[in-house]
């Protein structure tokens, strides 16, 4: 009876541990970390995948939360496109980037031109000026999700750019380059990468008396 | 909006008008300017003084059942002086028996720091709660609130308003017709304490659906008690706590809670010393994998306050700050706060 009760737990443990290595397996395939930010891969398998590269056709989102949903939050990111590609980057969204802000960034040629999304509304694009889409790309944008329709201000954030994060400086503005569409509903924030490859993101909060 | 406010400025002036005349009009001007410096960060403070906030008041009877409010005030955004229309309602407490009411666009009547005006608030600047929640200065609407006296053997005041919500906190646009408009309620009790002191206590209530169908929904307490000693507030104990319960469509729903404490106690007739304790969270906030994060915000910030008189303030704070999530660093941000407010003319006071 002893015998019968010993092998039994023994074959429990041995089939709970086979279910946990599968579970990690997949897991493990679909996880993924950016200099220090883990994400998980939502959709597309990139083609390049490591600690300081993402490249290819993939959707990511970044396993921490922003804080709550009517948060103002700045990011950097850093990133190439390729001639017909985009990337897009997805603030306060859900778990799977959808109901977000989207900002969506194509190359055609030399220019980058910039398109905003909620939902199914969206904004004309507009051609970022003094950004060549030939090389890789330095940006810092805020979302001001705590605004009626969030407001989103972009920089360049490379040697030549000034590093003057105001208002009167930025590339765009939403409040005088194109209305916002509406709201992110979320708490998460990633990237949908088409033809593009991206080395570096990151988020932080916006400095409570910037542009106040 | 600019031009209509120095307009309105040189018509009152030319008038030749005091701060009261046998119309009863009254006419004041409150200015808050403040300054903050960085200790231990670069971006917490401004490093700079700005006149953060310059108004115009005017009240007084229109006749013998009503009475108006107008008020503008101009503020420094992006380092400009914005001027704008504050406060203008029209009101009467005799009109209705044990009621008053007031329709047009003011503070909406919920909470403690949200009726007051900034520059009247026993401490610097905005709790977390009151920022997150009602904006750094408060929740302006137009609409229309109506208080009434309850026949109970002890001190019960109801208030319910109703405003359009087209939009919520601060917002340079119209904004967009609400699914439902804001709607809230403030029920208050006043206790005298021993030792001459009294208190009040408010339980409230605030709900909008905004157009994008996002339901947002307010839950309170707030309270003061306060002892006096001749002119002197002698002790001063000012608190409120308030859930946020965030409902967008498509998403889970989001709760928030925070609250202040702020004793103070004087130290002489015109000196005082209080420290703010601020306290922020989101409940149940998750990571993507769905892993509980814990979180808060807190601050602490004692503040010494110099009152020559009631109409002018002088205030000293200093500011420690931490911001913990797990999965980050502690944040911990210092920084030095000072304010100097004062009022020229006859400004109203505030029952309590």
């Amino acid at each position: 009876m002893k015998n019968t009760i010993l092998m039994q737990i023994l074959l429990g443990l041995i089939i709970l541990s086979c279910g946990k290595d599968n579970v990690d397996e997949g897991s493990t395939a679909r996880e993924g970390s950016l200099r220090g930010s883990k994400y998980l891969l939502v959709a597309g398998e990139p083609a390049e995948k490591n600690e300081e590269k993402i490249k290819g056709e993939a959707a990511i989102v970044f396993k921490e939360a922003l804080g709550e949903i009517q948060s103002d939050k700045r990011y950097t990111m850093v990133f190439s496109v390729e001639e017909g590609g985009s990337i897009r980057l997805v603030s306060h969204a859900n778990e799977t980037l959808e109901s977000g802000v989207e900002l969506n960034f194509t190359r055609q040629g030399a220019e980058l031109s910039l398109q905003t999304h909620v939902g199914s509304q969206q904004t004309s694009a507009k051609v970022l000026a003094g950004v060549s889409a030939t090389k890789e790309i330095a940006l810092v944008v805020e979302a001001h999700n705590s605004e009626d329709k969030t407001h989103i201000l972009i920089w360049r954030n490379d040697n030549e750019a000034a590093l003057d994060f105001s208002e009167h400086n930025a590339l765009f503005n939403s409040e005088l380059d194109a209305p916002s569409p509406g709201n992110g509903k979320g708490k998460f924030w990633g990237f949908v990468l088409k033809q593009a490859s991206l080395t570096e993101a990151s988020s932080s909060d916006v400095p409570h008396h910037h542009h106040h | 909006m600019k031009s209509l406010c120095l307009i309105l400025i040189c018509f009152v002036a030319s008038q030749g008008r005091s701060a009261g005349d046998a119309s009863g009009l009254k006419i004041s001007a409150a200015v808050d300017i403040i300054g903050s410096v960085n200790v231990n960060t670069k971006d917490s403070a401004r490093d700079r003084i700005d006149v953060r906030e310059a108004e115009i008041l005017l009240t007084g009877p229109i006749d013998h059942v009503f009475d108006g409010l107008l008020s503008f005030a101009a503020h420094s955004e992006k380092g400009i002086a914005r001027a704008e229309l504050h406060e203008a309602f029209i009101g009467s407490t005799k009109l209705i028996p044990r009621s008053q009411f007031k329709v047009g666009q003011y503070f909406l009547g919920v909470g403690r720091l949200n009726r007051f005006h900034r520059h009247e608030w026993p401490f610097i600047s905005a709790p977390k709660v009151q920022e997150k929640f009602f904006g750094a200065e408060g929740a302006l609407d137009t609409g229309l609130e109506y208080t009434v006296l309850v026949p109970t053997s002890f001190f019960l005041a109801a208030t319910l308003g109703l405003s359009n919500g087209y939009t919520y906190g601060h917002s340079h646009n119209e904004g967009e017709r609400p699914k439902v408009p804001t709607h809230y309620g403030r029920l208050a009790s006043y206790q005298a304490l021993p030792l001459g002191g009294g208190a009040e206590l408010g339980l409230n209530f605030l709900q909008r659906t905004a157009a994008d169908s996002t339901r947002m929904t307010l839950y309170g307490v707030d309270f003061a008690a306060k002892w006096r000693e001749g002119p002197a507030l002698n002790v001063l104990l000012q608190s409120e706590l308030w859930v946020r319960v965030l409902e967008p469509k498509a998403t889970r729903a989001e709760k928030a809670l925070g609250f202040y404490l702020f004793p103070q106690k004087a130290l002489t007739e015109q000196t005082y010393l209080g420290v703010l304790w601020d306290y922020y969270t989101v409940l149940e906030l998750k990571d993507v994998t769905g892993k509980h994060l814990q979180n808060n915000e807190q601050k602490f910030l004692p503040t010494l306050t110099y009152k020559a008189s009631e109409f002018s303030t002088l205030r000293l704070a200093y500011s420690l700050a931490y911001l913990a999530q797990d999965g980050h660093k502690t944040k911990n941000e210092q920084k030095i706060e000072a304010q100097a407010t004062f009022i020229i003319g006859a400004h109203p006071a505030h029952a309590f």
